[in-house]
């Protein structure tokens, strides 16, 4: 059997399975949209909050107003007590409390700080870090009118005023995903994984179904099939990768700062791996329906231990370390690195060179595992 | 086998077989188990899945944030910033003396974010010149980017608090008013029901709920479909009789590890909890009921396991993502709203965000509610079911799929 033919009957083994199809073109199209929807807003905005305003003067009003102004806050509700505002967020009609203390305004006059109390449900953890960041830049704003009507009564200039108020001036701003978008940040990282998983699936699938028949797959040898396999799922996913890293990333506004050429230079090895890796694994299902459920349930871990989420260094060293042998890892480091934060080609070749590494010892291990799977007679006469 | 079912389908009251709704259940879940990966589905995966989460959130508060400072100034002034910045608990300071090498290690992704301050900041800040101290967070690990914002703007502040007095001091201000003139109106932030932004009472309890109810949802569908092989049950007992059999069978198991699994995290690890772990148990109940109705539907309709699992994946998989709990619901579109309600999740998950910020009462009634509506799905199934069985008797007459594995 000559390789086209070969590669011919793998492709149409791969189509005519039809949970392998259900998966990978019907998942990974559903999947394109499911994933990023809840997310299409991008930020937390105009959160619920309840206003105490304690002291009701035209002080603490402009506060209220600034608060109000702010791109996080939206002051919902106006209670005139503590209890009020506690009643209001335990039944979750707003999700965070500003607390303007009574004698606001006469404290500001004699030159004693008043203290504006903010709180917020923690439980939502955006919610809670938009309130208190808008909460935040409200005082900020009324603190440097007050800083300054005191620096001019006190005879200052105007332009002196400015720098009086702010000796030092921090200007913090973010790098890369600009705009602190959540699909900026999600979609590439899950992106590499979801077509990781479902690759996986599919060799899984398929490996799966083979090994209980007789086939072509007994036919050739086992490097063969092995290599048959990889171009065969190679040439599904790069289509894929394009539509995913390509359109999608260009659909969803994600950054896009590699080259082409770089893209697809790191897709290459990181899709060879991942098929070879799947055949090794593949080897070990003997049931069709088990694929599908064993990669499910790892795949969040293996989301959380990426360390895009959660720091890594923060997560035990040798999990870590362990990590790293699944292919999905180091593709999504370089695929940051190159593809989001612009790095150099030369700084994630570690990374590339890993894949191939992967490659060559996952390859090796899938030879050996499916020629010990062709060496087994089919069971055929059980069913 | 035919020959067999035959007899039982035309005596179903008479047949030994025929004993009481729980020792049927009990059979079918034996049965389900004899399947190893069903067993090791209910009792191994959890309890790794949960040692590996637990291990990677096991620390639960950021700290020791990496991030690069390069002193351009090298003055009493900017060695006393890069100190407070290195007292933050939240962060871990690197220096670095070329600015090349600092921006290329950030594009790394090593370090979250890179302070320059600037050459000159002594005697500008000295001269109020306003030297300006440039923060660049990474946007990229957005949630770690953030918190390392803060603490940057934390510590500096703190920092700069120091200097800006002294220069006060300078021009002729007393300490009172200086203290006043740096912040004239104190702030007190409180998170509210996590006092100390835990990461662990964040997010695992949301992610423990995903991942029961992935595998719930497998383990629902490995067994209805292990169920739908036994068309010889459908002839021996009425449907109803059967698939509440079915129903507890293969819920009863899944219940307690939710229940072990709430156990776990408010018990043991003992995170914190406003409201009633009992309403919690009766809502798992729920959830898994109306699991239980989508995923039967899905098996007799689809009627092959393999097929089953994976439209089981592609609905359920997400439903971490449309929680709630990472990005608020409130800030979803349209479209994500409408496929939150779809979510059994979601409607737990609402009732245990509730219960983790205040006592349970009547309002927690409208999520079960929710939970509920889903087992209307039980009367689809029922019919399909009826539609199944004559199928199946035809079958068994013919002799062509009669009895299937056992």
């Amino acid at each position: 059997m000559n390789f086209w033919r070969l590669l011919r009957c793998e492709l149409k083994a791969i189509l005519s399975e039809s949970a392998i199809v259900l998966t990978v073109f019907g998942g990974l199209l559903l999947y394109s949209v499911l994933y990023p929807l809840p997310y299409l807003n991008q930020t937390t905005t105009e959160q619920p909050t309840v206003l105490v305003d304690l002291d009701q003067s035209n002080l603490s009003r402009r506060l209220g107003r600034y608060l109000d102004a702010t791109p996080q806050i939206s002051i919902n509700h106006r209670a005139t007590s503590l209890n009020e505002a506690q009643a209001l967020i335990a039944s979750d009609q707003s999700r965070g409390v500003v607390v303007i203390p009574k004698n606001f305004k006469r404290d500001l006059l004699r030159a004693k700080s008043p203290t504006v109390a903010i709180a917020a449900n923690a439980n939502y953890m955006l919610v809670y870090s938009a309130i208190a960041e808008g909460a935040v830049k409200a005082n900020l704003a009324i603190s440097k009118e007050v800083k300054g009507a005191i620096l001019l009564a006190k005879g200052g200039q105007s332009t002196a005023v400015g720098i009086a108020i702010d000796p030092i001036e921090l200007s913090s701003v973010p790098i890369f995903n600009l705009n602190l978008g959540y699909l900026g940040y999600l979609v590439p990282a899950l992106f590499v994984l979801l077509l990781h998983q479902t690759l996986l699936i599919g060799t899984g699938i398929l490996g799966a179904s083979q090994w209980r028949q007789a086939g072509y797959w007994r036919e050739v040898s086992a490097w063969q099939l092995v290599l048959a396999r990889c171009c065969a799922f190679g040439l599904i996913y790069s289509g894929f990768s394009l539509y995913y890293f390509g359109w999608c990333f260009y659909l969803y506004d994600v950054s896009r700062l590699a080259g082409i050429a770089e893209l697809l230079l790191l897709v290459l090895p990181w899709l060879l791996a991942s098929t070879a890796f799947g055949i090794c694994l593949s080897s070990a299902f003997q049931r069709r329906d088990r694929p599908t459920q064993f990669y499910v349930i790892v795949s969040m871990p293996i989301l959380f231990v990426s360390g895009f989420v959660w720091p890594s260094a923060l997560i035990p060293d040798w999990l870590v370390t362990a990590s790293y042998a699944i292919p999905a890892i180091p593709a999504i480091h370089a695929m940051l690195q190159l593809n989001q934060m612009g790095g150099a080609w030369v700084d994630s070749l570690p990374y590339w060179l890993g894949l191939w590494l992967m490659f060559v010892i996952y390859g090796l291990a899938a030879c050996w595992l499916v020629g010990r799977r062709q060496s087994i007679a089919p069971p055929e006469t059980a069913a | 086998m035919t020959s067999n079912a035959m007899p039982t389908t035309s005596s179903t009251d008479k047949s030994p077989r025929q004993r009481g709704m729980l020792a049927l259940s009990r059979r079918l879940f034996l049965d389900s188990i004899e399947s190893r990966w069903q067993l090791f589905l209910l009792t191994g995966a959890p309890v790794l899945l949960m040692t590996l989460l637990y291990l990677i959130f096991n620390v639960g508060i950021v700290r020791d944030l990496d991030i690069a400072v390069v002193d351009l100034d090298h003055s009493h002034s900017s060695r006393l910033l890069t100190r407070y910045l290195e007292a933050s608990p939240r962060l871990r300071v690197s220096s670095f003396n070329n600015a090349e090498e600092a921006r290329r290690q950030v594009r790394l992704g090593r370090y979250s974010a890179l302070i320059t301050l600037p050459y000159g900041l002594q005697s500008k800040l000295a001269n109020s010149r306003q030297p300006s101290i440039d923060i660049r967070y990474n946007g990229q690990y957005l949630l770690l980017g953030k918190q390392a914002n803060s603490a940057i703007k934390l510590a500096l502040s703190a920092g700069l608090k120091k200097l800006s007095t002294k220069v006060s001091l300078l021009k002729g201000l007393n300490r009172q008013q200086s203290q006043f003139m740096l912040s004239p109106i104190q702030q007190q932030l409180t998170p509210l029901n996590n006092p100390n932004s835990n990461y662990l009472a964040f997010l695992l309890p949301a992610i423990t709920i995903a991942l029961w109810q992935v595998i719930s949802v497998l383990s629902i569908s490995n067994s209805c479909s292990r169920l739908l092989l036994q068309p010889a049950l459908f002839q021996q007992h009425s449907t109803a009789k059967l698939w509440i059999a079915q129903l507890l069978a293969a819920t009863l198991p899944l219940w307690l590890l939710g229940v072990s699994a709430l156990a776990l995290l408010y018990g043991i690890i003992a995170l914190p909890l406003a409201g009633s772990l009992a309403l919690l148990a009766l809502g798992l109940a729920m959830m898994l009921l109306a699991l239980f109705s989508v995923i039967a539907l899905i098996a007799i309709i689809v009627k092959d396991n393999v097929r089953a699992i994976s439209v089981c994946a592609a609905l359920f998989a997400p439903a971490f993502a449309f929680m709630g709990v990472t990005f608020p619901s409130s800030d979803m579109p349209v479209a994500a709203q409408l496929w939150r309600e779809v979510m059994p999740s979601t409607h737990f998950m609402q009732l245990l965000l509730d219960q983790l910020s205040r006592a349970a009462n009547m309002s927690d009634l409208w999520n079960l509610l929710h939970l509920s509506l889903f087992s209307l799905l039980l009367l689809p199934l029922a019919l399909f079911s009826r539609h199944y069985r004559s199928n199946s008797s035809r079958y068994q007459h013919t002799g062509t799929n009669g009895g299937a594995t056992r």
